[in-house]
Formats: structure tokens, sequence, C-alpha cells
């Protein structure tokens, strides 16, 4: 079934917040942060993940910074709970437009061979974001005591996670991202708008994923 | 005979002959292509002359992004695996072309006063089947 656009939503990611000893659920070898509020890890903060209140050596398990999603290599004793800082999601609520474009390199491997057609394999993936708001570029979207200002992330620079949901679908993508590039047209006859570019990039933390879907990764 | 591009039927499956449909894509665009190397010399005449070299065949599809398709999960699912996928595209319904691909490129557009649009750029990496 197709979907009307306008339903999108786009948000960005507002101060690092420290979370201790928080609760996940899940079962054998896969858990998942429970309070939905505090799925996105902090790549740049140290993480600490404790199984029945024993802290677990960090080569036992995976995490996926994205969604909160813990998955060990064996099965853990619950609880399992996560100290580290998570990111909390802010709507970007001024987006007219959001594009997406992911890109795969391209690999040659053809050989000599009957049929004589091209082969290849894919490399490197990659991300790019555009959006357009209806703001100006230091618009701070936080409506709470913290700011979150494209401008900022653009000029400092920060690393912001961006998510692009479909809420009709409950599929969601999420990519870690630095903003390149800030556009701002300014036409008499016109409405104010801003116009960012975002680049994904792998975090410090290069055990994590840049950017996934929700359903199937 | 001609025939309206409404009789074009597009699938796509993980593996070879693939009967899953593709909902949601208005327009797929499929290219023969053979690389062209030119040998004229000094020897041939005014004319130039040409041997034909590796076969490719890029696919560019577009259309409404339907997430609920299966064959589009498989290509966002695809896109992050890196595997094949065998794209079947019939302009008559019946006769066509199918080849196998990786997910190159998806982009998504999403502009507030009109519906979630996908296109996707297939490479190939096996010959094509006449179907």
């Amino acid at each position: 079934m197709a979907v009307a656009a306008c339903t999108c939503r786009l948000y960005s990611t507002g101060a690092s917040t420290v979370m201790t000893t928080e609760a996940c659920g899940g079962s054998g070898s896969v858990y998942q942060i429970t309070n939905t509020a505090k799925r996105v890890i902090d790549p740049e903060a140290a993480v600490s993940v404790y199984a029945n209140g024993v802290l677990q050596a960090a080569t036992t398990y995976t995490l996926d910074h994205l969604y909160g999603i813990i998955t060990f290599t064996g099965t853990p004793t619950a609880p399992i709970t996560v100290t580290a800082a998570y990111l909390p999601l802010l709507e970007l609520d001024a987006t007219v437009k959001a594009s997406l474009a992911l890109d795969r390199d391209e690999i040659d491997t053809t050989v000599f061979k009957a049929g004589e057609y091209r082969t290849r394999i894919l490399g490197i993936k990659s991300a790019e974001l555009s959006l357009t708001v209806l703001a100006a570029p230091n618009n701070d979207y936080d409506p709470g005591a913290g700011t979150l200002k494209l401008e900022t992330a653009f000029s400092t620079p920060q690393l912001k996670l961006f998510e692009l949901t479909w809420p009709s679908t409950s599929i969601t993508f999420r990519m870690f991202g630095y903003t390149n590039n800030n556009d701002n047209p300014n036409d008499v006859e016109g409405r104010r708008e801003g116009n960012f570019t975002v680049l994904s990039t792998q975090s410090t933390s290069n055990t994590t994923k840049a950017f996934a879907w929700s359903d199937v990764g | 005979m001609a025939s309206a591009n409404t009789s074009l039927v597009l699938k796509c499956a993980a593996t070879a002959t693939p009967t899953v449909d593709f909902d949601g894509i208005k327009k797929a665009t499929i290219t023969l292509d053979r690389q062209e190397h030119d040998v004229t010399d000094f020897a041939d005449s005014t004319f130039r002359k040409r041997i034909l070299g590796l076969k490719d065949f890029p696919i560019s599809l577009s259309g409404d992004a339907e997430f609920s398709d299966t064959s589009f999960a498989l290509m966002r699912t695809s896109y992050g695996s890196g595997a094949t996928v065998y794209v079947r595209i019939l302009p008559d319904g019946t006769n066509g072309f199918e080849v196998g691909c990786l997910v190159k490129s998806m982009s998504f557009d999403n502009d507030v006063d009109s519906v979630s649009s996908v296109s996707i750029d297939l490479v190939s990496t096996t010959d094509v089947t006449i179907v």
C-alpha cells in the first residue's frame, strides 16, 4: 500500500543523557532496552552491560547503538540492564521534505569465462539525507531546557542521529551522520527555507552500524 | 504487436525464476548493453571497425514506496547484505528478461504534498535469461 508522504516524521537527537542500569526486555541471546525513548545509544559514551547484576565483558555481546539491541554470544542470565548514555529523539517539526539516498560501492569481479558478462560484488555502504525545513537555521527543536539546532550541528560539527519514520507502516530508518551542507535561499516572494544535507558516518565506536532499518537491519 | 505498459509483469526473489510480484513500481527499465571496442586501424577503409565485449544489464525501478510489499523488503535487505536478487521483467506479461542483480542504490523521496516514492538502481551480476 502506498504511503502519503505527509504522514512521515523526521527526528534528530538532543543532548546525551546518562542512564543507569536501564532495564532490557528479551529472551535467549537478544535483548533490547525496554524504554523506547532511551534506545538510541550515544556511540561516543562508555557502555556497561550487566546480566543479573554481573558486568559482562564487551567481547561477549554486540550492541546496536541505533535501536538499543544487545546480542549476546551465549545465553546470559536475566535480568539484563545497561548503563550508558542515550540520545533523546526530538522531532524536526518544520520539515517539508526529506529525501534519503542509500548507495554502495560497486566492485568489478569480471574474469574470463563463458557468457562474457560482467560480474560484481558490493562494497562500502553510505547514506545521505537531504531535508528542507520551513524555519530559520538556528531554530531550536528542543522544547525543553536543552537545544537542538541544525545550524549548530553543521558549524560545530556534531555527530547526530537522524530518524525518518513512516508511522503507518511502523518502519523506521536511523542513521548517524554529520550535517555537511546548510543552504538557506531567501526569495522576497517565497518562504523562509533551510536545506540541510547529512552524510552517514560510522562513529568512533567502529563496531556499530552507521545506519539501519528497524525491520530488516 | 504493440502492448500497453499496463501488461508489464515485474517479479523478484532471492532465487532464480522469481514468482513474487513487485508492488508499487511504476517504471521499470532494463538495458541490454555490450561494451564496444574500437579496432579501426590503418589497414581498414574509412569505415570504423568494432568488436563487442562484456555484456551488462543495468536495471532501474521507480514508483511508490510500499513498505508492506515482500519484494520491497527484499530489496532493502539485499542492499544491506549484498546478496543477489533475481529480477524478471516481462513487458507484455509473457515474454521478457530475467537477470541476477545487486541492489547498488535506493533513494526515497518524501515531499509533504506527495506520495513517498522510491528509486532503485540494480547492477547485473549474471547473464541475462531471455524468457
